[in-house]
Formats: C-alpha cells, structure tokens, sequence
C-alpha cells in the first residue's frame, strides 16, 4: 500500500533545498552558447546563480554571468547606473566575443525596491542594437521551474519566429529540471536516444544551443517537458505558436524498465517504434556483453536483492529511480521523499508511484521538511538513501549509507565520466552507482577496526 | 612599464594601501574597482555562522526559499563534508509575491510555531533577508506576540543581504547579536580561558572520532600547556555552551575579524577582557600569542618553559625549512575566500616572513581589505606586520594572474611559493604547475592535514606547515611531468610540446 503524507500542506514554510527562480532563469540561458547573463543583485544570490550555471559546462560551453556590482548603495539609491554600464560592457569591450543576446536576471532587493531593469534593458538595446531581455524573477517569485518558465515565456515572446512549414519532432524543455545530479552527460543521451530511433529532436531548451537556432521553436510538433511542474504560461504561449505540449509523457528513462517505455511510447508518437525496439535490442546486446556469465554482477545483483532503500529528489527523477530499484533491482523502496514548486507535480508524482503500492508498503512524503523526512528514514529503518549532496549530511549522520546521484551536477559528484544514468547504456553506471552505496552500507568497519588483529594481544 | 603596472596595479604596505584607499562603498571606490561585487551577502554569513551552533539550536530564515538554499548550498556541501560541522536544518517561512505585498508576519508566526513544536531546540535564531528587511515585516513584534504560546527562546538577529555585503561589515555587525546570546555571569573562573573567531570549524576532536584535525587540539594544547583550562571555543556547541561563555577569565582569539567583535561586545556586556594577538601560526605567532595570554593570567615562567620546550621540539625542522625557502619569495593570492577571512592567508605570511621570505599579497579585493576594519588593527596594529599588497582595479572582481605578479616583481620560478586560497588555484602545464613552482594548498577548504589543525594554527600547525613548504619545493624542483590539473589548463598539455621553450 503506498500512504502519502503531505506534512506541509496546512502551512507555508518550508525545509528543502530549492533555489529561486532567478536560478532557473539562468540555468535555462546559460545552455544558450552565444548569449550572456547579466545579474542584477545582492552577490548572495549572485553566488548560487555562478555555482550552477556551472552545471551546463561538462561537454557544454561556458555562458558568462556579469554581475552589476549591486552593493548597499544601490540598494538605497537605486542601481540603473550600475546595470546600464554594465550591460555596456557586457555587448561592448569588455566581451571578446559579442553576444548574440543579453539576459538580464534580478534578485529580491532590487525588485521590491522597483528597479526598472525592462526600462534599462530597453534603452541599452535601443541604443547599441543588441537583443536584451530583462526578466523580472528574484527568488520570491518562484522556485527553478517557475524561472525557467519566466524565460522560456520571453523566448517564445521575443525571439521564436512563426512557422508556416510541416511541424515536424520534438523540442525537448528543461533538462536540469529532471533533477539529476548526472544531468548535463543525461541529456546527451537521451536525445542520442531519440535520433536513432527516428524521433527528430527540433530544439534542446537548452543545451549546446545556438540564439538563432532558438528561432525555430515553433517548426516541433510537441514540446516534452523534462519537469512535472505545471507550466501554464509557457503551455499557453507555445499552444498560441502551434507548438502542443506532451502531458502524458512516459517516465524518465532510468534504468531498462523505464527506458524501454519512455523510447517506445515517444517513438510510436514521433519516430519509428520498429527501429526503436532494434535499437533495445542492440543496445541490451551490448550490455550483456559486459554482465552476462560476469561473477561480479551476479554477485552484487543478488546481494542488492532485498534490501530497503529510501529515495528524496524532485519529483521526475524521485519517482523513476525509484520504480527502477523496484523493477529493475528488486529493492523494497520504503520512503519516497518528492520536491516540487507545484501540486500537480505531486499529483503527477503520487499517479506514477500508486501502482507500486499493490505490491509493496511504502510511504511518499510530499515536500517534507528534513527534519520529518529524517525521521521517517530512520523510523524505516533503510539501508541505504538516494538523494543529493545537500541532504548527504543528514543521512549520514544518522548512520545511514546514502548516494547523491539526485539534484543538481554541482557539487553533487565528481564524476568526470561522461556516461549517462539514462537508457540500456546509462544502466551500467546507474547500478555501478548503486553497488557501491550497497557495497558501502554493509562494509562492518566499527567491527573490524574493534576486532581487529593487535600485535601482542595475546601476550597481554 | 609591466602589465600589471600599466593596467593600474601598483604595490603598497598593508598601511599605505589602508590611507589611499577611499571608504567603501562610495562612487569614489567604484570608479577605481569598477563592477566590485562581493561574495556572499549578511543573510548567509550570519545564517552560516549562527548554524555552528547546532545541537539545540535552529536557525529559521525570514524569506524566500530560495535564500535558504544559498546557505544549504554552501552549508551542507563543503562546510560540512569535510568538516566537522552537521547537518544543518533550516526552515524558512518561504515568502512569495503574496506575502511581499501583504506582509509575512503570520507566516513568520505560524513557522515559529511549527519549529517550536517539532523542532523542540532550546534557542531559536530569526535571520531576516532582503525581502522582509525591505518591506519593514516586524520580527521583533512577532516574537512578542508569541510569547507564551512557544517553549523556545527566540531571539532576532537581523540579516539583510544587501546591508554588508563585504564580509568584514556583516561580521562586525553579529558580534553584538553573538553577544546578547549570553548570560551575565554568576562565577568566574580565574583560570578558564574562551576562545573567539572560530568559522568554518567547530570544537569536536581527533580523540571523538574526527578524521582531519580542526583547531580545537591546538588552542587546548597552548592553553593548557600553560596550566589554564579551555572554557569554551566559540562557535561550536550548544546554546548553554554558548550562553556560559563569559563564565570565563578572558577571551582569547583565534581570527580578529571573527573574534574581535565578539570580544568587544562581551566587554562591554560583561566586562570580559580580551587579548588582541590572533592565528598563533610560526614559532614567533605561538610565542606571542602563548606569551600575551601568560602575561595576563600571571604565568610567565610556566609560559617561558613551555614555549621554550616546544620551540626545541620544532628548532631542526624550523631550520630546514629555512634552507628550502631562502631566497624565496611567498606569493600569496588571496582569492573569493579571503572575503572570509584574509587574516589566515596573512598568518601564512608571517610565518614565512620569520623563514627568510619576502611577502607579496595580491588578489585581495581593495574594498574586501578595507571593509576588515579588524583584520588590518590586528596584523599593522597589534603585531606591526606590514606586507606589500597588490592594489588596482581588479574590474568585475576579476583576479590578475600570478605569472604577471612574477613578471612584474622580476621573479624566476625557482624563486616563489605560491599559496591561495580557494578553488581554481592558478595553474599551467609547460610555465607554473607544482612540478615547476613551489605551490602549497592553505585554503580553510582544502588543507586537511591527520594530526594537525587543517588552519596550521598551534605548534604542530606550524610543523606540518613548515613539512608542507619543504614538500612543495621539493616537488618544484622536479621540472617534469606536470600535473592532470596543470596540464588541462594549459593550452600546450604535453611535455614534447613544451620541451623547446624549456630547453
């Protein structure tokens, strides 16, 4: 039986880790390769927006984020100077490169002192010709997705052109809002998915894009979105653009299970699902490969068997890897720990894990403070937790094996690999991942270091 | 003319650099650092700082959720996985448009109230943020209210992001909050000694199961070398850890800019008096610092056998390390990190400057140096310490490179140590990498040394560093096969790419 609890539902504060809109905002431009960001705030915020754009640059391209300099000054008299000059210096001398276009983000102080960043930008760009969008989305407006909407809506707005043509593919949206830590190496392979098997990916929103690419948005058929999150406005525009978007969209594709349904249901609709289940095939041979008849995997995949786990991520990621440790690896998943921005993420969240609950007990919590999702942890008495690096020392301080693969790539790993978690493929990594949290849960080291060998024990 | 010369830079001692430059935060300091933008904000060093105190105590933020991720990307990343420091929860009242219109003060009263209950800590701490310091939400009316209906103590200590947003600011303005955390003391105890300025590290030692060495070993080792006992080292603990501090004799300080306020507001306070000598790093920084502290609590000769026996203990390596570095310079870049608290990478400086070495300090942010009003009494004041800085425009923050500094001060590789103090040290295969240039990590985030204070601070700090310079030069005189690192930063990676320039 699943049981969900929603201990936050009666009240607004929170405990959990979810950056401000302001971030999602940059981390969708920063996939954009030829524009620049622009940030317009307090460098606290200034901080976090530096720390995760960084997660585009594995196999990507550095995107700058120019800070204006907004100190306590400004937050007093005002900051239009300080952006004005240095949107200046951002299309002028101080870029080698010049962008193709400017984002211009904000943080809470100079938006609920009112600063005009539209009339600034408006001015600069009317003046210098270069494209700027200023969109207003501090922290307090929103969570990641929320500011990942703001600026896909200004790029539908003002910089998509309309498409008279046969639509044809998908325009694949958000990627780093799936929610794992592996996202940037993901991504790759989930459209290296989709092109073998016939499905055309128009446009990634965004990573390794190019400005003027982001013109022919409206030439997909669909838009899949890489979030649970309710996005209305951005639904609304694309639909004004002829562009539908998918709501029925299968599981991310981690581990077998997931991904032979998510690449089938995607190539029935777009490509061609006979190619797709060759490319299974293919792909699944060369798995074998590596694990058929191999002592090791025989050993960890019965091992892994059995035992508890418990799972805390955004909502898209949360519930795939938890149907694969059900599916794919035999595991009794007992806590499913979910953040979102939005209820009918959740919602979508509970519909994909209720089947689990005709075979298994398990709880979901729905944005859970850590405090009540460290407690139910430890109630279950779980081997080992899947989450991100944030909640690490919390689980591992309650002596509880944990593994950040959720999250963000910042920070949360040092894999330099570029393999995917996704797919037949991304399968070898995500259970190599698992066999050393497993591995790491059962080491008995408090033992070994008490009974251990002491030379001359035996004389005393 | 150099480079850096003509981009602006030019050197200056510590106290020149203090008079020419203008007051922070004025048109007059952007016009000469254009695009200056800080590191952080007082929301995070505040919330981060009063974090340390963990096992009772719960630190609820006043705004949007987003701020507490800042702090929980930070906290629970590298302030914790490598440090002693917990988990940190942290609610937040999780303001939205609505409540920037309308007010959160009844979801500052609802969180509180929740926190009280499930949380159960015995202190709560209200950080407020940009948003609810803007739109004048009434904390302190909130908690009054409350009173009665929550079991907590709940105290407000204010935190606009944008109020200081260079860290020597935000620092000084907690040091009254940490302060009015405290109770008036019943006893004293003559010979109990507290130590203030800890950040970044918390009180929990080797012998409980830490891994890597925090600072605790060593201040409890000067100090009860002298035959005083340790009373608290702040910030750690609990909130009757923190709340019994000025039971103690004297306030010692591990770092000023941490410290100082502290130790100025509990004078006030309580009349605790304190002593001015900081980061006992170097056989001369333990020995004045042992030395002041003796001198106040009437140990002198208990004070003069025991620094003399420890001076023994290191009188070889001290000269070994010597030989390595002589006629060497230290190249200390002090980069994001030294917001925190350049008075470490100072400390460095002084213990090379009792080896034989000529200090040069660069990278640090003019309005950085001048906003650390402590910092500056402590190192020229104090210990009449007054090394050449690197002061120029530095526009967006941006660092200059030290193979520039080498060029402009007509410096040769075999004649620098370079040290830094965060990530993204400088580095490239086939010009300056550790296997050509002596280069040694100090940064609070990454030296972590079994044994000793991963700070260097304390005698055995001093002897792994002194091992850590001989080891990095060492490793320089190697002159091949540079590092993975150096190499990925280079544009020539390879030796047989670089072998003719070499030659």
């Amino acid at each position: 039986m699943m049981n969900v609890l929603s201990p936050q539902n009666d009240t607004q504060m929170r405990d959990h880790f979810q950056p401000g809109a302001f971030i999602g905002s940059i981390m969708l431009t920063s996939g954009i390769t030829d524009v620049v960001n622009v940030y317009h705030g307090v460098s606290g915020c200034n901080a976090m927006a530096q720390h995760f754009r960084g997660d585009l640059v594995p196999n990507g391209a550095y995107v700058p984020v120019l800070a204006t300099g907004f100190l306590e000054n400004e937050a007093i008299m005002g900051g239009g100077a300080k952006l004005e000059k240095t949107l200046r210096d951002a299309v002028g001398a101080r870029v080698k490169n010049p962008p193709k276009c400017v984002f211009v983000s904000l943080s809470d102080c100079p938006a609920v002192g009112g600063e005009d960043i539209e009339g600034v930008s408006r001015g600069v760009m009317e003046e210098l010709g270069t494209k700027i969008i200023a969109i207003e989305n501090a922290g307090f407006v929103g969570g990641v997705a929320r500011g990942a909407e703001l600026a896909l809506c200004k790029i539908l707005d003002e910089i998509v052109e309309p498409w008279e043509g046969k639509r044809e593919g998908i325009n694949i949206i958000a990627p780093f809002l799936m929610g794992s830590a592996n996202m940037p190496f993901d991504i790759d392979h989930m459209v290296e998915m989709l092109q073998a098997v016939g499905v055309k990916v128009n446009l990634v929103l965004s990573r390794n894009t190019k400005y003027d690419d982001l013109k022919r948005f409206s030439a997909a058929e669909a838009n899949l979105l890489l979030t649970y999150e309710e996005m209305t406005d951005f639904v609304r525009k694309s639909d004004a653009l002829g562009v539908r978007t998918l709501t029925d969209e299968p599981v991310l594709p981690y581990g077998i299970g997931n991904t032979e349904e998510w690449l089938l249901r995607l190539a029935e609709q777009f490509g061609d699902p006979e190619k797709a289940k060759t490319y299974l095939v293919e792909e699944m041979a060369k798995v074998r490969k590596i694990l058929y008849r191999n002592y090791n995997f025989s050993w960890m995949s019965s091992f892994v068997s059995d035992k508890y786990a418990a799972i805390c991520g955004y909502a898209p990621f949360a519930t795939a890897i938890t149907r694969y440790l059900v599916h794919d690896l035999n595991i009794r998943v007992k806590v499913v720990g979910l953040w979102s921005e939005t209820e009918a993420s959740v919602k979508k969240a509970r519909k994909i894990l209720e089947p689990l609950g005709e075979t298994m007990d398990f709880t979901v919590l729905e944005n859970p403070t850590y405090f009540q999702l460290g407690e139910a942890v430890r109630e279950a008495n779980v081997d080992f937790v899947v989450g991100s690096m944030q909640d690490k020392p919390l689980f591992k301080g309650l002596g509880i094996a944990h593994l950040n693969i959720a999250g963000f790539y910042y920070f949360n790993n040092y894999n330099f690999v570029p393999w995917p978690l996704v797919g037949v493929k991304g399968s070898l990594r995500l259970f190599s991942e698992i066999s050393k949290v497993v591995d790491e849960a059962f080491y008995e080291t408090e033992a070994w270091k008490k009974l251990n060998f002491v030379a001359g024990a035996a004389a005393e | 003319m150099s480079k850096l010369e003509s981009q602006g830079y030019r050197w200056l001692s510590l106290t020149e650099a203090w008079e020419s430059l203008p007051e922070i935060d004025t048109p007059e300091f952007n016009e000469l650092c254009p695009g200056y933008e800080g590191v952080w904000c007082r929301y995070l060093w505040t919330t981060t700082y009063f974090q340390s105190f963990f096992k009772d105590v719960v630190v609820v933020t006043h705004g949007p959720l987003s701020c507490v991720a800042a702090v929980k990307n930070f906290k629970q990343t590298h302030y914790s996985l490598h440090s002693a420091l917990p988990f940190g929860h942290s609610p937040c009242t999780n303001m939205d448009e609505n409540a920037v219109i309308m007010g959160g003060g009844d979801i500052l009263a609802d969180t509180l109230k929740r926190v009280d209950r499930e949380y159960r800590p015995k202190l709560i701490i209200v950080t407020d943020t940009c948003s609810s310091n803007m739109i004048n939400d009434d904390v302190n009316a909130v908690i009054s209210d409350l009173a009665g209906e929550v079991t907590a103590k709940i105290v407000f200590t204010p935190s606009p992001g944008f109020a200081g947003i260079q860290a020597g600011k935000a620092v000084e303005a907690m040091g009254p909050q940490v302060a009015s955390l405290m109770d008036p003391p019943t006893k004293t105890d003559p010979d109990a000694v507290n130590v203030l300025g800890l950040y970044y590290d918390t009180l929990f030692l080797e012998s409980e199961g830490r891994k890597h060495g925090g600072s605790g070993e060593a201040y409890i080792h000067l100090i009860e070398g002298i035959g005083c006992k340790v009373h608290r080292i702040l910030n750690a603990g609990n909130y009757d850890y923190l709340r019994t501090a000025p039971e103690a004799r004297v306030n010692a300080i591990h770092m000023a800019m941490w410290g100082y306020p502290v130790a100025r507001a509990m004078e006030e306070n309580f009349g605790t008096p304190w002593l001015k000598r900081q980061l006992p790093m170097g056989l001369a920084g333990c020995r004045d610092w042992v030395m002041e502290l003796a001198q106040f609590m009437g140990r002198e000769a208990e004070a003069e056998k025991f620094v003399r026996a420890e001076e023994d203990k290191l009188a070889g390596l001290f000269e070994e390390t010597k030989k390595y570095v002589e006629g060497k310079a230290m190249l200390i870049e002090c980069s994001r990190n030294s917001q925190a608290k350049y008075g470490e990478m100072l400390a460095y400086g002084r213990l090379a400057e009792e080896l034989g070495m000529k200090i040069y300090l660069y990278c640090l942010h003019p309005q950085e140096f001048k906003a650390s009003h402590d910092d500056y009494i402590a190192f020229t004041e104090v210990e009449k310490f007054n090394p050449p800085l690197l002061v120029g425009p530095y526009p967006y923050h941006q660092p200059v490179n030290v193979e520039d500094v080498m060029a402009d001060l007509g410096l040769d590789e075999d004649q620098c140590v370079y040290i830094y103090d965060d990530v993204f040290p400088y580095a490239k295969s086939g010009s300056f990498d550790p296997s050509n240039v002596a280069r040694y990590t100090t940064s609070a985030q990454m030296k972590r040394v079994k044994g000793a204070s991963f700070l260097g601070v304390g005698y055995s700090g001093t002897a792994n560093t002194y091992r850590g310079l001989i080891e990095s030069v060492q490793t320089a005189k190697r002159k091949s096969k540079p590092t993975f690192y150096g190499r990925i930063w280079s544009p020539t990676p390879y030796e047989f790419q670089t072998a003719g320039r070499r030659a």
